[in-house]
Parts: structure tokens; C-alpha cells; sequence
């Protein structure tokens, strides 16, 4: 007989986290199925290398597992920002361990599951577009706007993530996104824009 | 127009790459593995409730450390009566503690006490 219910996939992430530390073993089921994609779609983003991404979000899983004991439903960031913020930070190592912010042409950042052969080539060659633009932004940028119009968070969520102001998130994606605008414009045809 | 054709391509990555990201299997069970592991831990260190020992025992069966340091209180209050008005006390007594006493009452001799020590023990 178990000795706790098992998780409620309609609790919050902060209430799942309380669940975990008191020993339920159904709540890092949800708590993965929910967290885990965000962050493995973060780090590959931001790295451009799938099984460094793994590595990086295995990593921000445990450290969410280890923070568990402590979480504080009332005080704590929600675990997704949390997690989000976990990831930039191993991200930003990862990089600078690097040194260097050229993409790495990662075929399986490729988005997964698209309809139909031709289709899923179009959008196969718009995301390689697209992470090697991202690729070429400073690696503050490319966080915040991976954060911002990729995962599609708010600009005070990235605030937090980043540790910086809601201006300077502002700030940050409307230069990345131009950058971004101006690094695709040759790529059109990749893209399946032809003029 | 440009302009305009540039956004809608940037969108289009954008929007491309908002699909969600499927971990693989076997990430995933690493991850699940992680958190049992990590779970198993906290759980085996989180500290065992603490046995009561004696004196906790005692100080319960007495009603608790508020009922002790009330008997406490008693006690001193009532030695302190003792010393304070002796004769007021024997006299609450009804001279009972007088007559009990063999005409000591409620406050020994101490002198008396010391010279009977020595007669005890002797010259050292």
C-alpha cells in the first residue's frame, strides 16, 4: 500500500514540488512531463548542440530535485521560472567553457513530430535558419529572445531568469529580434520566402 | 515591403521553432531516475521523531512544565514564609507545629545545629 496519494496532474508545479518532498512518487512524473521539454527546448536553442542541451537538462532537473526539501510554496519563483533561470546559468557556462558562439549544425533541432514530408522540410530548414541566426546573436540576447518569442514568456518571467530589469529585458529583445530579422533576410529562400 | 516580408520570415522561424520540444526516452528516464534517487535520499535523511527521555517523561506525567514550575513556585513561596514569619505560620497551625516540635517551633537553632554537629563528629 502506498503511503501517499499519487500526484494530481491539476496541482500547480509549486504544490507538485511540496508532493515530491514529502515522498510522493508520482509527483516527478508530472513534474518532468511538464518542465523537462521547456528546458531541454531552452538549452537547445541557446546551444545549438542537442546532446549538450541533454546534458544541461538533466542537470537542471536534479538541481530541481535537490531543491525540493527547501521549496517554499509562498516565497519561492514558480519552478518554472526557477528551472528556466537554472538552465541560462548552465547554458552561460557551457558557452563560455566553449569560447566560442558559432551554431553547431544540429540536424535533430529540427522541430519534432511536423505534418507531411514537405512540410516538415520547409520547417526543418526555417528552424536550421533560425538557430543559425540565433547563433550569431550576443549570448544575452539569444537567451531573451529564445525566453521571449520562442517559449513565450513574459518580459518580467525573463526579468527574473536573467537576473536584470524589465527595461533592459526590453531592451535586449527588440535589439535581438532585429538581429535576427537581419540575419534571416538572406535566407529567404531557405526560409521559403522567395521574393 | 521588404520590411514587411522579412517580419513574416522571422515569424515564420519563430513560429516553426515554438513546437514543443519531445524529450527522448531516455532522457526522460534518466530524469525520472535522478528524482527517485534524489527523493530516496531526502526521504532516508529527514530526521526520525525524537524518544522522550525520562525527565520529559517525568515532567508529562506531571502535567506538563507549566504544572512543574507552578509546584516550583509553591514551594518556594512557601519556604520563603517560613523564614519570613515563622511564628505566624505556627500560629495558622494552631500551635500544632509548636507542639510537634518538641518546643523547637518552625525555625531550628542554627547554632544549636552547628554545636550538635560537633558534639557528633568530635574535634578534628
Amino acid at each position: 500500500m502506498s503511503q501517499h496519494q499519487p500526484a494530481d496532474s491539476r496541482l500547480s508545479d509549486g504544490a507538485l514540488m511540496v508532493l515530491f518532498a514529502n515522498g510522493d512518487p508520482g509527483a516527478a512524473r508530472v513534474l518532468t512531463e511538464r518542465l523537462l521539454p521547456r528546458a531541454l527546448g531552452h538549452a537547445a536553442r541557446v546551444l545549438g548542440d542537442r546532446a549538450e542541451a541533454e546534458d544541461v537538462a538533466q542537470e537542471a532537473m536534479m538541481r530541481l530535485w535537490r531543491a525540493a526539501r527547501d521549496w517554499r510554496q509562498d516565497g519561492e519563483a514558480a519552478p518554472a521560472t526557477w528551472l528556466y533561470r537554472v538552465v541560462a546559468n548552465l547554458c552561460v557556462d557551457r558557452l563560455r567553457r566553449r569560447g566560442r558562439t558559432d551554431p553547431l549544425d544540429d540536424p535533430d533541432l529540427a522541430a519534432d513530430g511536423a505534418p507531411g514530408v514537405v512540410s516538415q522540410m520547409v520547417e526543418a530548414d526555417r528552424i536550421a535558419a533560425l538557430d543559425a541566426a540565433l547563433a550569431s546573436l550576443p549570448e544575452r540576447q539569444r537567451q531573451a529572445v529564445v525566453l521571449r518569442h520562442i517559449e513565450g514568456l513574459s518580459n518580467p518571467e525573463i526579468a527574473a531568469i536573467l537576473d536584470i530589469g524589465v527595461e533592459a529585458v526590453e531592451s535586449l529583445t527588440a535589439r535581438g529580434k532585429r538581429a535576427l530579422g537581419a540575419a534571416l533576410a538572406g535566407r529567404k529562400e531557405a526560409l521559403g520566402y522567395d521574393d | 515591403m521588404t520590411i514587411e516580408r522579412d517580419d513574416a520570415a522571422l515569424e515564420a522561424a519563430l513560429a516553426a521553432a515554438r513546437g514543443r520540444t519531445i524529450p527522448p526516452d531516455d532522457l526522460v528516464a534518466r530524469v525520472l531516475a535522478d528524482a527517485a534517487r534524489v527523493q530516496a535520499e531526502q526521504m532516508a535523511a529527514a530526521p526520525a521523531p525524537r524518544r522522550a527521555g525520562w525527565v520529559q517523561g517525568l515532567v508529562a506525567g506531571m502535567g506538563g512544565w507549566r504544572a512543574v514550575s507552578g509546584v516550583s513556585l509553591a514551594g518556594v513561596a512557601g519556604l520563603a514564609m517560613g523564614f519570613a514569619a515563622p511564628d505566624l505560620v505556627d500560629a495558622w497551625s494552631g500551635g500544632q507545629i509548636w507542639a510537634l516540635s518538641g518546643g523547637a517551633g518552625t525555625m531550628p537553632e542554627i547554632g544549636a545545629l552547628w554545636d550538635g554537629a560537633w558534639e557528633e563528629f568530635g574535634d578534628v
